[in-house]
């Protein structure tokens, strides 16, 4: 399976070990947590990563911030707003993304 | 993009959430990307056969995704877990639509949600719940169960009885706000009151009837004798309704359903439903077919 790094960003702490144990149980597939908006802010700068997952607790401020700067570092990066906050649709999600993923493609 | 293409996109599987390249080379989502809705034709009563194809669709029973875990057997009629149909992404802001059996003294254990609607509907059994804000509840069939996830909840979902399975549809719908606050709730309905007729279960009003939910849906449930016929206004214009058969057959605009099948429709703002047997059940959802 394709390496994949997401970064997840969110405030609840339970979903976000969820989401970090969901992801990481695929082989190749590893998450970055982060809690900050100006951590991740950095972290975006120097290490892209694939994808950036937006998980809950966010504000609509910082949302919409996290987004703009996506934007601004002009990095070929998915974007997701994620829904359901467990396995339900994180690989539906990360699939419409990546169709090359999808098992037997 | 205009609505009709935002329906056929969504689905032909690369609605909602299908990846895009934007001019900053971000992949981001379409949701940011729709435009408002176009009028309702007030024309747009029925459909003939032709105009009614181009405006439906319809999902076979036979045609959902299944997962067998043993414990928990699932059809999906949308993409869930490990069944990924790009064709088969969401219906409006209807997302999920689980039909599930959990097996005697078995179930979902604490596990976390977040900006979900979620809606489940006990057809037999009866289901125990508990969750991170303290609700210690059970329901059963003629209950309808709803949470806002929001922020972030905790539950498990627990078959109560250990000599029977326990049968519920398990509904998500996308909220028109992320990040409400986590809610639970649940209600005991009379079902007497959906004898040949239908009868609202959801809505998006706290003060209306049946439970409520952050979007524009509205939820009936019916339950008809052979032959008897019913006309359903749409709630608001723009909406689609997806109409999904728990038991006995029904004709819906000239199409045929049958136990378990699902069938949506879209720009009208009448549809006629005649059921073709006996003890015929069906849940009838009113979307935004928009994400807001």
């Amino acid at each position: 399976m394709k390496n994949l790094v997401i970064i997840v960003f969110g405030k609840n702490e339970e979903i976000l070990q969820t989401l970090k144990r969901i992801i990481e149980s695929n082989q190749g597939w590893q998450a970055v947590i982060q809690q900050d908006l100006s951590t991740c802010k950095n972290y975006l700068s120097e290490y892209p990563g694939d994808i950036l997952l937006l998980s809950s607790g966010l504000s609509t401020q910082e949302e919409a911030e996290i987004t703009d700067y996506l934007a601004h570092l002009n990095h070929s990066i998915g974007l997701i707003k994620h829904y359901g906050g467990g396995s339900g649709l994180l690989k539906n999600e990360i699939y419409s993304l990546f169709p090359d993923l999808i098992p037997d493609k | 993009m205009n609505r009709q293409n935002f329906i056929k996109k969504g689905l032909l599987g690369s609605g909602i959430f299908a990846a895009s390249a934007a001019s900053a080379r971000i992949m981001k989502n379409d949701i940011d990307e729709i435009e408002p809705l176009e009028a309702l034709d007030a024309n747009a009563v029925h459909y003939d056969s032709d105009q009614l194809e181009s405006h439906s669709v319809l999902h076979k029973a036979t045609s959902r995704g299944h997962a067998n875990h043993g414990w928990l057997q699932s059809n999906h009629t949308f993409s869930f877990a490990n069944y990924h149909n790009p064709e088969r992404m969401h219906f409006g802001v209807l997302r999920v639509l689980n039909d599930d059996i959990v097996a005697a003294g078995r179930g979902f254990g604490l596990h976390p949600h977040d900006n979900m609607e979620i809606i489940s509907i006990p057809l037999e059994g009866d289901l125990e719940h508990e969750d991170s804000m303290g609700n210690q509840a059970i329901i059963r069939k003629g209950d309808i169960q709803v949470m806002s996830a929001g922020t972030g909840i905790m539950h498990s979902e627990y078959n109560k009885n250990n000599d029977q399975a326990v049968k519920f549809l398990q509904i998500w719908v996308y909220p028109n706000q992320r990040n409400v606050a986590p809610r639970y709730d649940q209600i005991t309905l009379d079902r007497s009151e959906r004898h040949n007729k239908l009868q609202q279960i959801l809505s998006p009003d706290p003060s209306d009837e049946g439970v409520w939910i952050h979007q524009d849906a509205w939820f009936h449930m019916g339950h008809f004798d052979h032959g008897i016929s019913t006309n359903y206004n749409i709630k608001q214009a723009g909406n689609g309704v997806y109409i999904f058969v728990i038991s006995g057959s029904i004709n819906v605009e000239g199409q045929e359903l049958e136990t378990r099948d699902g069938f949506g429709i879209w720009d009208v703002s009448e549809i006629k439903l005649t059921a073709t047997s006996a003890d015929t059940e069906i849940l009838l959802m009113d979307l935004n077919m928009i994400l807001n």
